[in-house]
């Protein structure tokens, strides 16, 4: 058994990155064949059976109204894997996309920082709440609501990035010799944007899985009879002394896959860190010459 | 060993351990420094001078492989506990830095900083130290001392931040002073001053004193003995006034008559990389006299020189 | 450092405005005529006649049209007037003010115990790097950042209030009320700024003056907690500033559980009510606190480290 230590690498990557990307595999792999793995139909009521602790019939126990908790959280994937990955590929894309505009038009960049510093003022599940009570509930204003605080981070940091870049020449040098501005977006700028977008993108995909649970929690996100981990977690609260093991293993799956995420994401910063850094020689030489 | 060494370095070697193979900052260094002598070690940038210094102070990253000893007030630092060293440090080795700003910390007050360092030598009250720390900065030079104790160093500039820091000496009253290219950052007009109060600072403490720099124009102005490096190793040793003035290692004469006369001759070559260094004396690519032996076997010193040629 | 303060509240107004146009857009944009909501909850029927919903809708100003209605609604905002709740009959600012006292009582004690978990841990963390202690720190702070406040929340009620029955589940009012939501809240948003600390000691660490203090002979307690630390606070200072104005209203779950009496709980309330007045004023609130801790942070910071009254303002992410 090797020990696991700061350099231990599996198929080249990194101890957590490994293991992350594999629970995200599963887990997205269990969101889509969940009609097949799954034990029992997650909505069907086996009320002889309700708050039934777990059991070789039922391996997450039931409910309240006796459904089989695993299969409930099973399904449940799909919900919170599905609304934020989506909602992550599209404020990133809006993201980017001001964040580059901000940093190439100077005109724009003065606005669109105000505004962005405007939206920063409000908790992320504040504005949320308050889109849902505009839209009503439901999964489009879900993930409206989750999109609409999510894009200021992008934003700022990609237009950190896009103004470093401007700043070491590449594009003044491009546009000399007549490069379109389509052209030094897209291949001065973005490259140098993706690494860090992808970094945010993936830790915040675990933000928004939580703010989903959270939303679910409070009755105001996907609505029932759809499972969904928040509101599992809810529905086991006041059962919580004599069936605990709805709300713990509800808990327990959000922290699994937010855990998955976190560790990718993790795992690709230090990668992108790494690359930056100087070999060990340079580094060395630096500690040499005072 | 006599009575009246204070710093005996003996056979230190400095390596870091790296993937492109082992860097040898400094390869059997060996240095004695007597009790009131004023010594410099001159060389080139990233020839290990600043190693050895570090060495000495036990403040080389903790990567680094030493061996050796260093011996001084006749005990070997190199076994010593941290806390041990800890002791030595500041009340009987102190150090002054090449870039005063950065060394300086700069959310605390010059005051503060001086202040701290006062405590550390007479334990006095903070008031107290306060008061003699303004008193050294006056002695350090610095004009309107009352004002600049509240300033931070960011709003002093290079040459008064190295005063600050002679001012901690002051504060300190090592026995061993070490000044690492003291001067080198300041502006050429700075430089002489600070060269001049750091004359006087050696005097009134009577300290002992270690300059490393790669100008033996300061060099000769501060020191008494000369111990010159290339590449790890110290290649000619001497007063100051005979190495530079009739240098017997190759390396001396060219670095000496690279910046004599009105057109500067730089020396052929570059220095050797510290993990690549070349076979038999590490000089010898570039050496206008180097023969076949120089090629092939590395010269042990002899008579103050290392060299085959002698 | 007046002169800093002055530029950052100039810097802070157009932002104020932004804020009070992005609010009064959210609650424009609401279906539903307020002025019929607010009769009929008022009047307690279903059908209020319609004389009472015009005079209504003249006094909210809802016949103007947009822009003058925003201006309208800013000059009321203005006086003090932020309309009242549905619910209670009560004006906004009333119910605002109750909560208010309940959210600064729990966001501070929250960040009190932040920060005595998140100092020490991210300084040791820093100063015994790669050893057990680090390591340690870094996977609990990983399994924090992945569990949401509400499940630490759940499970501290399970442990404590369920199965050992040491404190009560839910409740305000005592010390013994505040400890579970403040020690959930605590946890969950201790793990980032540990690791803020821990990545902030390690490059004030490894800078130059530090040589300069161990040169000295100080102890190394001497060289971490006072050299090194003072230059590493600056950035968690102003993470933990950007945390505390967040835990006024995104505290929102723990409250509920809680049945904590905060800001958080008290918009949720009137959002699930459709109380438009007072989720909008309660939105409102939480934006205006977020803006004016963290500038109360950034002075703070411009105090530790004197450097920030002359650079230009850095916003940190």
């Amino acid at each position: 058994m090797r020990r696991i230590t700061a350099r231990t690498r599996f198929l080249g990557l990194p101890t957590g990155l490994f293991a992350g990307l594999w629970l995200m595999i599963l887990l997205v792999a269990a969101g889509v064949t969940a009609p097949w793995i799954s034990p029992h139909d997650p909505v069907e009521q086996h009320l002889e059976k309700r708050l039934s602790p777990p059991c070789p019939e039922f391996l997450l126990g039931t409910d309240a109204l006796g459904r089989c908790v695993a299969s409930r959280l099973i399904y449940g994937i799909r919900p919170s894997v599905g609304i934020s990955l989506s909602v992550t590929a599209l404020v990133a894309a809006v993201g980017m996309a001001v964040g580059m505009l901000s940093a190439y038009y100077r005109a724009l960049d003065n606005i669109m920082m105000r505004v962005t510093d405007c939206f920063f003022a409000f908790p992320a599940i504040v504005l949320a709440l308050v889109m849902i009570a505009i839209l009503g509930p439901g999964i489009k204003s879900l993930v409206i609501a989750l999109a609409v605080p999510g894009w200021p981070k992008y934003a700022r940091v990609v237009r950190s990035v896009a103004l470093s870049v401007k700043e070491r020449g590449f594009v003044e040098a491009t546009r000399a010799i007549g490069g379109r501005n389509t052209y030094i977006l897209c291949r001065c700028m973005l490259p140098a944007v993706w690494a860090p977008v992808m970094t945010i993108a993936t830790v915040g995909m675990g933000g928004k899985v939580i703010h989903i649970a959270s939303l679910g929690f409070l009755g105001l996100g996907v609505q029932p009879p759809t499972p969904e981990w928040g509101t599992i977690l809810n529905q086991g609260l006041p059962f919580l002394g004599i069936a605990p093991h709805i709300s713990l293993s509800a808990g327990a799956f959000i922290m699994i896959t937010v855990l998955s995420f976190t560790l990718v994401g993790e795992g690709l910063r230090e990668a992108a860190d790494a690359k930056h850094n100087a070999p060990a020689m340079e580094q060395l030489l630096k500690v040499q010459i005072p | 060993m006599t009575r009246n060494v204070l710093l005996h370095i003996e056979s230190l070697s400095v390596r870091f351990p790296t993937p492109e193979g082992p860097v040898r900052a400094a390869e059997r260094v060996t240095l004695t420094l007597e009790k009131g002598d004023s010594c410099c070690l001159v060389g080139e940038s990233g020839c290990g001078k600043t190693m050895v210094a570090m060495a000495v102070m036990r403040l080389l990253p903790s990567n680094a492989l030493i061996s050796g000893r260093i011996l001084f007030k006749g005990r070997d630092l190199l076994p010593l506990s941290e806390r041990s060293m800890r002791a030595v440090r500041g009340r009987d080795i102190a150090m002054i830095f090449e870039q005063p700003t950065a060394y300086l910390n700069p959310v605390f007050t010059i005051g503060d900083q001086i202040a701290e360092t006062v405590r550390i030598r007479d334990g006095l009250s903070r008031r107290n130290a306060k008061a003699k720390a303004i008193d050294l900065l006056h002695r350090a030079g610095i004009p309107s001392p009352d004002d600049r104790c509240r300033q931070y160093p960011h709003q002093l500039s290079g040459g008064m931040n190295q005063r600050v820091m002679i001012a901690m000496v002051l504060a300190l009253k090592p026995a061993l002073l070490i000044a690492d290219e003291p001067t080198t950052a300041l502006d050429a007009t700075v430089q002489c001053r600070i060269i001049d109060l750091l004359k006087r600072t050696v005097a009134e403490l009577g300290t002992t004193f270690l300059l490393i720099t790669h100008d033996y124009e300061t060099a000769s102005a501060l020191c008494t003995n000369a111990a010159v490096m290339y590449a790890g190793q110290i290649v000619e040793t001497g007063s100051v006034k005979r190495v530079f003035a009739d240098p017997g290692h190759p390396y001396t004469r060219a670095m000496v008559n690279a910046l004599r006369g009105d057109v500067p001759r730089p020396i052929p070559g570059r220095v050797p990389s510290l993990c690549h260094l070349p076979c038999g004396c590490r000089f010898h690519p570039r050496c206008s006299e180097a023969d076949v032996r120089c090629r092939v076997e590395a010269p042990a010193m002899e008579n103050r020189i290392r060299c085959h040629l002698n | 450092m007046i002169g800093y303060i002055l530029k950052r509240i100039a810097a802070l107004i157009p932002i104020l405005f932004g804020i009070s146009a992005v609010s009064f857009l959210l609650f424009y944009l609401c279906p539903g005529d307020p002025a019929q909501i607010a009769v009929s909850a008022l009047m307690g029927t279903e059908t209020p006649p319609e004389e009472a919903i015009e005079a209504v809708r003249l006094e909210m100003g809802l016949h103007l049209p947009f822009p003058a209605q925003y201006a309208y609604w800013l000059k009321r905002v203005g006086t003090g007037d932020l309309g009242y709740s549905y619910q209670t009959g009560r004006s906004v600012i009333r119910e605002i003010s109750a909560a208010l006292p309940a959210s600064a009582w729990l966001a501070g004690a929250a960040i009190t115990l932040m920060g005595l978990i998140v100092v020490p841990l991210g300084v040791i963390s820093a100063a015994r790097k790669n050893t057990i202690w680090d390591k340690t720190a870094l996977l609990g702070s990983l399994m924090a950042i992945s569990t949401p406040d509400f499940f630490i929340a759940v499970l501290f009620i399970f442990f404590f209030s369920v199965s050992l029955k040491v404190l009560p589940v839910a409740g305000y009012g005592t010390w013994e009320n505040v400890v579970l939501p403040a020690s959930a809240l605590a946890l969950s948003n201790a793990a980032i700024s540990m690791r803020l600390m821990r990545t902030s000691m390690l490059a004030a660490l490894g800078e130059k003056y530090i040589v300069t203090a161990r040169s000295k002979g100080l102890y190394e307690f001497t060289v971490v907690a006072r050299h090194a630390l003072k230059n590493a606070m600056v950035p968690v200072l102003t993470y933990a500033g950007a945390q505390f104005g967040y835990l006024f209203g995104g505290a929102v779950v723990v409250e509920t559980i809680f049945m904590w009496p905060g800001l958080g709980r008290l918009l949720v309330e009137s959002v699930k009510a459709r109380d438009v007045f007072v989720a909008q004023g309660c939105v409102l609130t939480i934006a205006f606190l977020y803006v004016l801790i963290n500038l109360a942070v950034d002075v703070l910071c411009a105090v530790i480290d004197h450097r920030i009254r002359y650079a230009p303002h850095h916003r940190k992410n």
